[in-house]
This record gives C-alpha cells, structure tokens and sequence, in this order.
C-alpha cells in the first residue's frame, strides 16, 4: 500500500494536485490490476477489459474490447501487438518505452505547466466501490484539453478519467467498473484468446523499430505553435500505409501531446483533407508543397488546424 | 525478362534484398507490368510452399480482382530474414496488391465454408490490403472513406506511442483502436 506524505512546499492546491499525479504515474506502471472498465466518447459507450502486469522484464498490458469483435491489443517492453478480427489479421510493431507524466518532483517542472493549465484538488468520490482523489487540470486557453481524474486513495491507480473540451464539456472518458489491484497475476492472462492460423500476420520481428534516424536536420519545420508546445522529436518512419518514408514531428506542452506526419503525395486519395476526429483525438490534413501534411494529438480542433496551417517546407542542405 | 532481374525479384521475395537494392528493384516492378507479373508468381510460390494458401488460388484471380481495384501504391517493410516472408506486408504497386487481395481474401475463408460467394464478396468491397488497423466501425467523422481512416489509423497508432502517459490515458490511444462501434 502506498502511503502519501507531501512535501511541505506542496502544501498549496497545484503542488498537491501534482503530487497525486506522480504518484498515479507510478502506481500505473508498477502494480499489477485487471479489471473492467467503460470507454465512453461521441455519446458512444464501450466496455473493456484490461490486465496489467509487472515483472522483472517490465509491463505486459492487455486490453480486450467485450462489445462486438473480441480486438485486442497486447503490449509489453518491446513490441505491441493489435488482434483485429474484422480483417482477420494481427500487426505486430515495436513499442516504445511509456513517457510518463513528468510529475517528478522538481519545481520547475511545475511551474512550466502552471502557465498553462490550472490545477485543482476536488473532493473524493466512490468510484468502482473504491474511494478516490478528484484532482481537475483546466487548460488556460483553447489549445489544450482539460482533464479530471481521479485516483484511488489506497493504491494510486487512476480509477476514472474524463477529457474536456474547453467548454468543460467531456469528450472522452475512461471509468472503471471493477478493478482488483496488487494481486498475482498468471501469464496466461495476458496472451490473446483469438488467434487462429487463418489470421494473416503483419510483422517484421527482426526489425529493430520502424524508426530510421534522420540523416539531417528535418525539412519540414511548424512555423506558428500554440504556447507552451515545444519540439520534442524528429524521427522518420516506415509506416505500413505510407510509400515512402515518413517524417514525423513531435510536439508537446508537457502535458498535451501532437505528431505532425508528411510524406510526399502518392497520387492516391488516402489523406485527410481538413478536419476530422475520434473522441478527443483530432486530425488535420493540408497538402504542402507536393506533401501530404496531416497533424494528430489529442488537443481540441483549434491546435491541430494551427499547427497545420503554418507548416513550412525547408529543402536543401 | 533476363535471369538477373528474376533472380532479384525472387530474392526480394525472399527478404534477401536490403537497403538501396531493395529500393531498386522496388521502383523497376513498380514502373513494368511484366514484373508486377513475376513478383505475384513469386509471391504465390512463396505462399504456397509455406502452405499459406488453400488449393482454392487461382492464377488469374489477381487479374480479375486488379481490374476492381484502384490501383494503390503501398510499401514495403524491409525484410531481413529469409523466415519472414511469409509475415512480411508486401506491396507494390497495381498488380501486387491484386495478389496480397487475393491472398488475404483466401485465409479469411473458413475451411469448411464454401469459397465461392465470400470471396467475391470480400474482394469487392476490400479496398487495399495495407487496412491492417482497419476497424469494422467508423471512429473517425470521415464519409465512408476507409483508405483515409486506415492511414489516420496508422498514425495514430505510431502517434500513440509519443504520448505522455497520465497512467490510464497512456492505454487511450489503444482502447480507441480496440474500442468497436456497434451501430
């Protein structure tokens, strides 16, 4: 059981708030639990399973959707796997290690996120029979999303979790039902219920990461930001559903995360053209001097069509 | 077509072409119908003798269910190991697709259902065969455009790794891939 003591300079409603969320992100990553819980977004509402366990070579996690086909997504330290039966096939990629809410304890951290998000302790509520912390991030303009969360008192697991729009409206919320938490977990129930030799394999085991490691610094560059989101990484991919490499651009606040992909027109129509979305996640797609632009993040439509609307090609070395 | 060409195009099948090789002999099969042709027997070969394939394939079947489709250019994951070929998403350019079509629509059958209706139905309406992370529902607010939602998909899937994680919200990202729409 983790017991919470606060230092003294988190005494004040944000430090606290941000000690909760430290102690979440590594409740999140270092028990085990498995339950059932809802997912809710567009007035839809879904129900899941997931088991998450820890050993000695890290986290194996394993979501299994119970309404309609049995999807699943299986993901430990080195790879991730997605069972989709609707096209009866499996994809298998390599993970990347979790970034976790950067919650450490240093002052600065949250003082930078401060300027952009306001913190605030609630009340405790009774959720999936547990008693849990209400702790509210609200964004302090039309660029991010908000969150309330809240976070069992006894363990630290994250029991419920709801996205703002910047009209405090949810967008997508994350709650469980059952949960049971810090017991032994066996490793049959973390493989898949549902492969059969018919389901054909999308796989290249032997490849070290869909990352190529840009030779040089990235020609596509994102002229006007909103505040507080900074450059956090370049990479280029080989993604399944790209001809060609892609360059791919991430941006962060902190908190807030958003990927810019351009890949050179393929003289198909599989790009997005203006605006789109699913649940919090938005998509904007804008052609680019013969390249297909398209920015993702879960951040409110504004951010997404910002970002790509001021993407700026830089050829030549 | 000459010995050294067919010789890549096997070897490229095999995985044995890396690099700027691989992207050489990619672009030639990608620019010339007679090695589309040989790159789907190659393909089919290969299958077939890693028992991928029930005796149903017909030749021709990557012709007919080429002309029904629009022609998608797609990629190649590079391959590295003779092993995975089977597990490899090959993909060039027009007629191949024609032949992973025809591969995919043949393990979807049942072994006891009959072949016929099903796959005829399922190559009609399939659209490219790189719709891995293609869902039954539509979660994106797109029209019907399923080739876009397959690559919003496919970002989102490789974007989902880059996000910060607040516990829950890192398994997010997945759930709504998982997540089945059941209207």
């Amino acid at each position: 059981m983790l017991v919470f003591s606060l230092p003294v300079w988190a005494q004040n409603d944000s430090g606290m708030v941000h000690s909760w969320l430290a102690k979440t992100s590594e409740a999140m990553r270092t028990l085990n639990y498995e339950g059932t819980f809802v997912y809710s977004h567009n007035g839809k509402l879904e129900s899941m399973r997931i088991i998450h366990k820890v050993d000695a070579y890290g986290e194996h996690e394993r979501l299994v959707s119970l309404n309609g086909e049995a999807r699943e997504v299986i993901r430990n330290n080195t790879r991730i796997t997605c069972i989709l039966p609707a096209s009866k096939s499996v994809v298998v990629d390599k993970s990347r290690p979790k970034q976790f809410f950067p919650f450490s304890m240093a002052a600065r951290n949250i003082n930078r996120l401060d300027k952009y998000y306001e913190f605030r302790l609630g009340k405790q509520e009774r959720i999936a029979g547990r008693m849990a912390q209400r702790v509210s991030i609200k964004p302090r303009d039309i660029y991010r999303y908000g969150y309330r969360l809240w976070i069992d008192t006894e363990s630290g697991i994250l029991l419920k979790s709801d996205m703002l729009n910047t009209r405090g409206r949810s967008v997508e919320q994350v709650m469980f039902t059952d949960i049971r938490i810090n017991h032994d977990i066996p490793s049959e129930a973390l493989t898949p219920q549902i492969v059969g030799k018919e389901y054909k394999w999308f796989a290249d085991d032997e490849k070290p990461s869909t990352e190529i490691k840009p030779l040089r610094t990235p020609e596509w560059k994102v002229s006007k930001l909103p505040q507080g989101y900074m450059m956090a990484e370049s990479n280029h991919h080989r993604l399944p559903t790209s001809k060609w490499p892609v360059e791919h651009l991430v941006y962060t606040d902190g908190l807030a995360t958003v990927s810019v992909y351009v890949e050179k027109l393929q003289g198909k129509d599989d790009s997005l053209h203006g605006v789109s979305h699913m649940g919090a996640v938005h998509a904007y797609g804008n052609v680019v001097d013969k390249h297909q632009v398209t920015v993702v993040g879960e951040v409110p439509q504004q951010a997404v069509e910002l970002i790509g609307n001021s993407i700026v090609h830089m050829p030549g070395k | 077509m000459n010995e050294t060409l067919k010789e890549q195009i096997s070897a490229l099948v095999d995985g044995e072409l890396e690099g700027p090789e691989q992207d050489r002999i990619i672009r030639q099969i990608e620019q010339d119908p007679q090695l589309q042709h040989q790159w789907e027997r190659y393909n089919l070969i290969s299958d077939a003798l890693n028992s991928h394939l029930t005796g149903n394939v017909r030749h021709n079947l990557a012709a007919r269910v080429s002309d029904a489709l629009v022609h998608e250019p797609i990629v190649f994951a590079p391959q590295r190991k003779k092993k995975h070929v089977k597990d490899a998403v090959k993909h060039v350019a027009g007629m191949a697709v024609a032949a992973s079509v025809a591969v995919v629509v043949v393990l979807s059958v049942q072994p006891e259902a009959p072949v016929t209706s099903v796959q005829s139905t399922q190559v009609a309406t399939v659209p490219a065969p790189n719709d891995w992370v293609r869902v039954s529902g539509t979660h994106w607010d797109l029209q019907s455009q399923p080739a876009v939602e397959s690559k919003l998909n496919s970002y989102l899937v490789n974007h989902s790794e880059y996000t910060l994680s607040t516990g829950m919200q890192g398994v997010i990202p997945y759930v709504r891939i998982v997540g089945y729409d059941a209207e």
